[in-house]
């Protein structure tokens, strides 16, 4: 059983960002940390292989060399492999990019399950691992929020959408993405953080996943032109008063500002 | 007619979705650049009255009967190509519902054409058109210029609904999709269908640990259900099994832009502003002058909110009547 976890580094909450050259470029400043769908997709191949008994994980991550922290970091919480596509991206820009050089890295390595975060945080496009299904003409399930059980090449889980809850089973492979709920991810032991700074993590160069026209085409076609700041928002108006005056005063604010 | 505008549109209790009535009044403003047809392809299991209200927002409605959330993804392609007959599709659009945004990643891969994805605006500029989206939980956005054709997710209340009246024809041949024999629903468990969605809701009162016990988000159900609105949960009240985790708004929620947000009982933590700062007017209502939401606000009550609440129901009752 080979199950591979696409992951992706982003910068945490906290994290400032900042325009640079009058909008023409972004500065994020560098609080990286394994996305928050991406580390339930990653314990989830690792339990799995724990269940099983048997299989191994492999983590991979599209991005540059900064990215091998993270990967280090699946190493320590159970990954048996892990590797970094060096490219420069910004991966928050360019999905389809991203999803060939993973669907290119799959097929040579290899795989019976493909677990992703449900979107990654700080593009939240959650395009990636369906483009990957299609790329591979494998099926897709969304937001799985269980994993009940997996019998030859027969999984069987609960999927959630937007007013449902699925019970599916599902031919393997399969590409997944996991949803809040699938599990609550492991923080690895010192010594499982210690054994994983041994491990060699290999660095493969885009173009050795692809050719350069399918690097370059996307870029062709989407081009940033100019990043803005969020509109401001005045400081706070408190309502003062008895209870009673301030939800009146409230509402007539509300209503004034045509909300209401 | 220089190419089609495709657009993917959803039916939601027997009606157009909100957040497709969107969609088709942007696309609409892309009519009068070009000679450019709009195609709708209609999913949903109550049609009837979501095709007559299709009809003004396109020249041609292809009714697809099947459950939005259980159709088989990878044929809604070919179905979609069926009706082009042979014109070529510079736009794929739809609303970035979880469904759609599945449908127009799958179509980018398949079609090799780009997908921009969470879309809050859009422009010509210089004959170009550009597509703006937030980054890093919206503390950036990105304005991207892109060449056609390409496939577009709008995201909810980023656009007023208008109402146009192009007068289309809607397809009379029954349209069904492929099951996926590699899937197989063995159960459906049913939630709770709000009335409206968060994403599109124009009202969101959001609960956080100060509300306590579950039972006490029973006043919030009470007051958004006086102006439509729908009801939202903080991730310490989700995490503390107040609400179901459908309902938490935050970067690990939902992304909600209502006309007015209302937290109660909400610390106002970033993770949670995310989800919430591109609403028109943020309200908190909070015992703690400290909490970090009175920052991103822009009025704020500084008062218990078990007194404040039933008083804004009966403001809200009588408001309404």
């Amino acid at each position: 059983m080979k199950i591979l976890a696409f992951i992706k580094q982003v910068p945490d909450s906290e994290a400032r960002v900042t325009l640079k050259e009058g909008g023409k470029g972004i500065e994020v400043e560098e609080k990286w940390e394994i996305g928050y769908f991406d580390a339930m997709a990653l314990e989830e191949a690792v339990r799995i292989k724990e269940r099983l008994g048997q299989g191994e994980v492999v983590a991979v991550s599209v991005g540059d060399k900064s990215a091998i922290e993270a990967l280090r970091t699946s190493i320590a919480i159970g990954a048996d492999k892990a590797c970094l596509i060096e490219w420069e991206g910004p991966t928050f820009l360019y999905p389809s990019s991203v999803s060939r050089l993973l669907a290119s890295f799959a097929q040579k390595e290899g795989y019976d399950i493909i677990l992703c975060g449900k979107k990654a945080m700080d593009d939240e496009n959650g395009s990636v691992p369906c483009m990957v299904s299609a790329l591979l003409g494998l099926p897709f399930v969304p937001n799985v929020s269980k994993i009940e059980s997996i019998e030859g090449n027969k999984m069987t889980l609960f999927s959630e959408r937007e007013d449902k809850r699925l019970g599916l089973e599902v031919q393997l492979p399969a590409v997944l993405t996991a949803e809040k709920g699938l599990n609550e991810p492991r923080i690895p032991s010192v010594s499982a953080a210690i054994k994983a700074l041994a491990k060699e993590i290999p660095v493969l160069k885009a173009d050795s996943l692809i050719s350069q026209e399918d690097i370059a085409w996307e870029k062709g076609m989407i081009r940033p032109v100019l990043f803005e700041p969020p509109p401001p928002r005045p400081e706070v108006r408190l309502i003062e008063g008895t209870p009673e005056e301030k939800v009146e005063k409230l509402v007539e604010l509300l209503k004034m500002e045509g909300v209401l | 007619m220089e190419g089609y505008i495709a657009i993917f549109a959803e039916e939601r209790g027997g009606a157009l979705r909100k957040a497709s009535l969107e969609v088709l009044s942007r696309a609409a403003t892309l009519k009068d650049l070009g000679k450019m047809g709009i195609l709708l392809l209609l999913f949903g299991k109550q049609l009837d009255a979501a095709l007559k209200r299709a009809r003004s927002y396109a020249d041609r409605v292809v009714p697809v009967t099947a459950d939005p959330e259980t159709l088989r993804v990878d044929s809604v392609l070919p179905l979609l190509q069926k009706h082009l007959h042979g014109a070529p599709c510079l736009f794929f659009f739809s609303s970035a519902t979880p469904l759609a945004v599945t449908l127009l990643s799958h179509i980018s891969s398949e079609l090799s054409i780009p997908f921009v994805s969470q879309a809050v605006d859009m422009k010509i500029e210089d004959g170009n058109i550009l597509f703006k989206k937030p980054l890093f939980g919206g503390k950036i956005f990105v304005w991207l210029e892109a060449k056609t054709p390409l496939a577009v997710a709008f995201r909810s209340n980023t656009f007023p609904i208008r109402e146009i009246s192009l007068n289309g024809s809607v397809v009379e041949e029954e349209s069904q999709l492929e099951e996926d024999s590699r899937i197989r629903i063995c159960s459906v468990e049913e939630r709770n269908r709000k009335a409206v969605s968060l994403e599109e809701a124009d009202f969101v009162i959001c609960g956080g640990l100060g509300l306590k016990e579950a039972r006490n988000f029973d006043l919030l159900e009470e007051i958004a259900e006086k102006v439509g609105g729908a009801v939202g949960a903080s991730r310490g009240a989700v995490d503390a099994g107040l609400r179901p985790y459908e309902d938490q708004i935050g970067k690990s929620g939902k992304t909600v832009s209502p006309k007015v947000y209302i937290g109660c009982g909400v610390s106002g933590a970033i993770h949670h502003i995310m989800g919430v700062d591109t609403s028109r007017i943020i309200v908190a209502i909070n015992k703690d002058r400290e909490a970090p939401i009175f920052k991103h606000s822009d009025y704020g009550i500084v008062d218990d909110l078990f007194q404040i609440l039933p008083i804004l129901k009966e403001a809200l009752k009588k408001l309404k009547s």
